[in-house]
């Protein structure tokens, strides 16, 4: 159900995201690139890659340059199916340079909850930024939100990873 | 079964009803225990019960966000800076996306009944929608405070209604779990209801198996004991069915004994100066005799028959001599009532065919016989013809003839062509019911064609297949044709036979018959003899002392050349089966019942033209009293009466001896050699009509052979020495001595 959905992207983020890539691809020590506009994530703990005071800080921009997957389907919190779009999380991860066995993801409203590092491996777990193709605001589970792909795995349907699915999202630690 | 059921096929039916029924109750288990299951599985599946308890957590929550916005905006108008307002402002989208989570679909079906969630609802709504009028943002708390003020004491209005909402969702959930568990309990108690129901189906059908095979294995029991009593009976049956043939045969045979007796001296009497009364009814006594020996025959066929089966041995047999033979056989018969007699085979036949002769013979000269019986005038013929089932034997006559009735009960027992004809013609009514068994037996049948005064034809097929000739038999020399009366030639004749009496009987006999012959008194002197001199027949006595009859045949049968093959007939008073077949199988030619009649003797060593047969042994009658005067008139009338008295006195003349013998085998109880003395005596001693003496012989020869006790052996043996004793005085009182 995931499917590719390469978005609209600015021509100045072109650049950026070959660089990101490639240091995606190279090793940890290049830097990863500060941002520019409000950060709406932040990484900490093990990574290899911070902007800023050992975090790996996102704004919208560097999320919506990575690779954009979206997955419709139905799910507990909403009466019918959602499309939900945004870059894998084991991707937003690998940009950061994260190397932990656990994230500890951590929303706006103190909500707290640790995924197992295999979790971003096996499944295509999604650090969702648009609903129904609409940015989410805050009083609607916004601005990021983790949504697993239950209709790929039957055993995802489970209060386990109904609770990883974070919304609010505003940090992670990796350990 | 143990107790006897009302009916196997009801009770079967019942045991099949009761399985369907258990089957299906079986299977019905099964289904609810997977519907059961099902249940239990879609009840523990995530997504309701997450839902249940997520609204708890989100009610919950949503109070959380409400006191946190409190706190957070009374902060913010204390503090008064921006980032306070700032966090404030956030913390009232928090609360407003909480009061989403709890406005779901969800959330209303959960608590539809519970007024208060609708109003708690209505008036966080109504608030929300104020609060964004203003909107309340960072700006907003920094800049018009009182507003921000407003916000807060209009919320405080709300806490009391969000925190019963939250306990009552909690309550309500608590209630939906606990009764989600007595349904979890309540299913659980069912299913292992259900699970012992299947174990009891289950032991239920494992009884049921059990009691079947059991009785499976009853079944067979007692099928084999039904069998083995079946067995039992059948052998019981079977030798009760024996017994009673061989006491038939032994009676046919003790009966014919004397009858043979009889015909001798018959016939030895024909030939004494008679008037002509006398002549006719010596004659009439003649026929008579024969029709009953005729009939002794049958009777002893049929039970020989019955008592175990015919025996077929086949061997080569040369047609055309068969039917020479036939000829010789029939042809007084015929001649004597005047009719024409032709037997003829037909071109293109085989020489030899493989076949009983014996049984052949038999079937052919009784329709013969009998097509010569019914016919009074005209001809009688038999036509030997090749046909595809075999060889086809026709005897056809210008009789009678028979209607279709008549001819279909005409191989039953005892039936002639009428009551009349049996008055006329004589019969057993065997006859015919023997010949169709025999060429049964052989794989052949007989048919009739008959009407009514236009003669009869009876066929005998039979599938004879034809054989090489036997090695020793190549040149079948020509029989000269002559009258089947008159002797043929002198025959040199050695007779083996250990009792005087019957010897100096044969000696009469043989030599009335115009043969010379050479006696000796056991096996090993015939041998002797035989090696000494040539001789055209040996007749052998079976039990003689020394040697027996068989032995010295085998040595006999060992002797180079020509006399290794002399013609030997053994001579026996048994006219068992076996005793013919071990005779034969000794290597003697033929097999004769002691005593022979003098026509037949006659007949069968004129037949011997080359190889001649047989003499006749003494016949022993058994009346009353004693003595039997009778035949004591006979051999008077039939022998030069000077030789009557040396019979009797050579008999007197052996009594010291054979009443040593007894006595000696008395004190040593030896069975064998009384029954064997006993034996001797019975033969010799009736053939001279010493009656009493044969009597008790025979009782010692018969208890001897039975295994009788030694007393009453003993017993036995003391009334046959008393016996021999009187003997003399019998033959003395008729100045015999």
């Amino acid at each position: 159900m995931a499917t590719a959905d390469h978005l609209r992207m600015p021509a100045s983020l072109s650049r950026r995201r070959w660089l990101l890539s490639s240091a995606a691809l190279a090793a940890p020590a290049w830097a990863l690139e500060p941002p520019a506009e409000t950060v709406v994530l932040s990484i900490s703990g093990k990574i290899s890659r911070p902007n800023r005071e050992g975090r790996a800080l996102f704004d919208m921009a560097m999320l919506a340059a990575l690779p954009q997957h979206s997955i419709t389907q139905r799910t507990p919190w909403y009466p019918g199916p959602r499309k939900f779009t945004g870059p894998l999380l084991r991707e937003v991860l690998a940009a950061a340079g994260a190397q932990g066995q656990s994230i500890e993801a951590i929303a706006i409203n103190d909500y707290r909850v640790t995924i197992p590092m295999q979790d971003c491996q096996q499944h295509a777990v999604l650090l969702a930024r648009l609903m129904d193709d609409k940015p989410m605001p805050l009083r609607d589970k916004g601005p990021l939100f983790i949504i697993y792909p239950f209709d790929d795995d039957v055993r995802l349907r489970s209060s386990v990873y109904y609770s990883r699915c974070a919304w609010q999202l505003k940090a992670l630690d990796i350990r | 079964m143990s107790r006897p059921p009302p009916n196997a096929a009801t009770k079967r039916r019942r045991l099949r009803l009761l399985l369907l029924a258990m089957g299906s109750v079986l299977v019905m288990a099964f289904a609810a225990v997977g519907l059961l299951q099902s249940r239990q599985s879609e009840l523990l599946s995530s997504t309701k019960r997450y839902q249940d308890d997520y609204l708890v957590w989100s009610l919950f929550q949503f109070e959380v966000e409400y006191l946190k916005l409190r706190l957070s905006l009374s902060q913010a108008l204390e503090l008064k800076t921006a980032e306070a307002a700032e966090q404030a402002a956030q913390r009232y989208e928090i609360f407003v996306s909480r009061l989403a989570l709890i406005e779901g679909e969800h959330a209303g079906k959960v608590l539809r009944a519970n007024p208060e969630y609708r109003a708690t609802l209505d008036h966080a709504r109504r608030f929300v929608q104020w609060v964004d009028t203003l909107p309340l943002d960072a700006a907003l708390i920094t800049q018009r405070p009182g507003e921000a003020r407003e916000v807060l004491s209009r919320m405080a209005g709300l806490a009391d209604a969000i925190r019963d909402l939250s306990l009552t969702a909690s309550h309500h959930v608590a209630a939906q779990v606990s009764a989600r568990n007595e349904l979890v309990r309540s299913q659980s108690q069912l299913g292992l209801w259900l699970t012992l129901l299947q174990c009891a189906l289950t032991l239920g059908f494992a009884v049921i198996v059990l009691r079947q095979f059991r009785s499976l294995d009853r079944h067979g029991r007692e099928q084999e004991a039904l069998a083995e009593s079946l067995r039992e009976a059948r052998q019981e049956a079977e030798a009760g069915s024996r017994a009673k043939s061989v006491f038939l045969a032994n009676m046919s045979h003790e009966l014919r004994t004397p009858m043979h007796g009889l015909l001798g001296m018959l016939s030895l009497l024909k030939d004494t100066p008679l008037q002509p009364q006398q002549q006719e009814q010596l004659q009439a006594a003649s026929d008579s005799a024969r029709h009953l020996l005729t009939i002794l025959n049958d009777i002893l066929d049929v039970s020989k028959m019955e008592a175990g089966g015919i025996s077929i041995q086949p061997e080569p047999v040369r047609l055309a001599r068969l039917i020479q033979e036939l000829e010789e056989l029939t042809w007084p018969q015929a001649s004597a009532k005047g009719l024409d007699l032709g037997l003829r085979l037909d071109e293109g036949l085989p020489g030899w065919v493989s076949a009983d002769p014996t049984r052949l013979r038999q079937i052919l000269l009784n329709l013969l016989s009998n097509a010569i019986k019914f016919s009074e005038r005209g001809r009688v013929g038999l036509r030997v013809s090749q046909r595809p089932q075999g060889l086809a034997f026709e005897v056809s006559d210008t009789g009678v003839g028979m209607d279709a009735a008549t001819q279909a009960k005409l191989f039953q027992r005892f039936s002639q062509g009428d009551q009349t004809s049996s008055r006329r013609f004589g019969g057993t009514g065997l006859g015919l019911e023997i010949s169709r068994n025999l060429a049964r037996a052989m794989g052949g049948d007989i048919e009739v064609r008959s009407e009514p005064g236009r003669g009869s034809v009876f066929t005998v097929l039979l599938p004879l297949p034809p054989c090489a000739a036997p090695a020793g038999t190549a040149t079948p020399a020509p029989r000269p044709a002559e009258s089947p009366v008159r002797p043929a030639r002198t025959l040199r004749i050695l007779v083996s036979e250990d009792h005087v009496t019957n010897r100096q009987f044969l000696e009469a006999v043989l030599e009335r018959l115009g043969h010379s012959a050479v006696f000796c008194e056991n096996g090993f002197e015939a041998l002797q003899q035989l090696k000494a001199q040539d001789f055209d027949l040996v007749l052998m006595d079976l039990h003689t002392p020394m040697m027996d009859g068989y032995q010295a045949t085998r040595a006999m049968r060992e002797l180079p050349g020509a006399k290794g093959r002399t013609r030997i007939v053994a001579l026996s008073a048994d006219a068992f089966e076996e005793s013919r077949e071990r005779a034969l199988q000794a290597g003697m030619d033929d097999f004769l019942a002691k005593p022979v009649d003098l026509p037949t003797l006659a007949a069968m060593l004129n037949q011997q033209a080359r190889p001649l047969e047989p003499a006749p042994a003494p016949p022993p009658p058994l009346p009353a009293s004693g003595f039997d005067e009778d035949v004591l008139q006979q051999l008077r009338s039939h022998l030069p009466p000077a030789k009557v008295p040396p019979l009797y006195q050579s008999f007197i003349r052996d009594v010291p001896a054979s009443r040593q013998r007894l006595s000696q085998a008395m004190a040593v109880t030896d069975a064998g050699a009384l029954r064997a003395e006993a034996h001797a005596l019975k033969g010799a001693s009736a053939s001279l009509g010493l009656i009493e003496v044969a009597a008790a012989a025979l009782a010692l020869e018969q208890h001897a052979r039975s295994g009788a006790d030694a007393r009453t052996l003993q017993q036995v043996a003391q009334d046959l020495l008393a016996a021999l004793l009187r003997s003399e005085h019998h033959c003395a009182a008729r100045g015999l001595l």
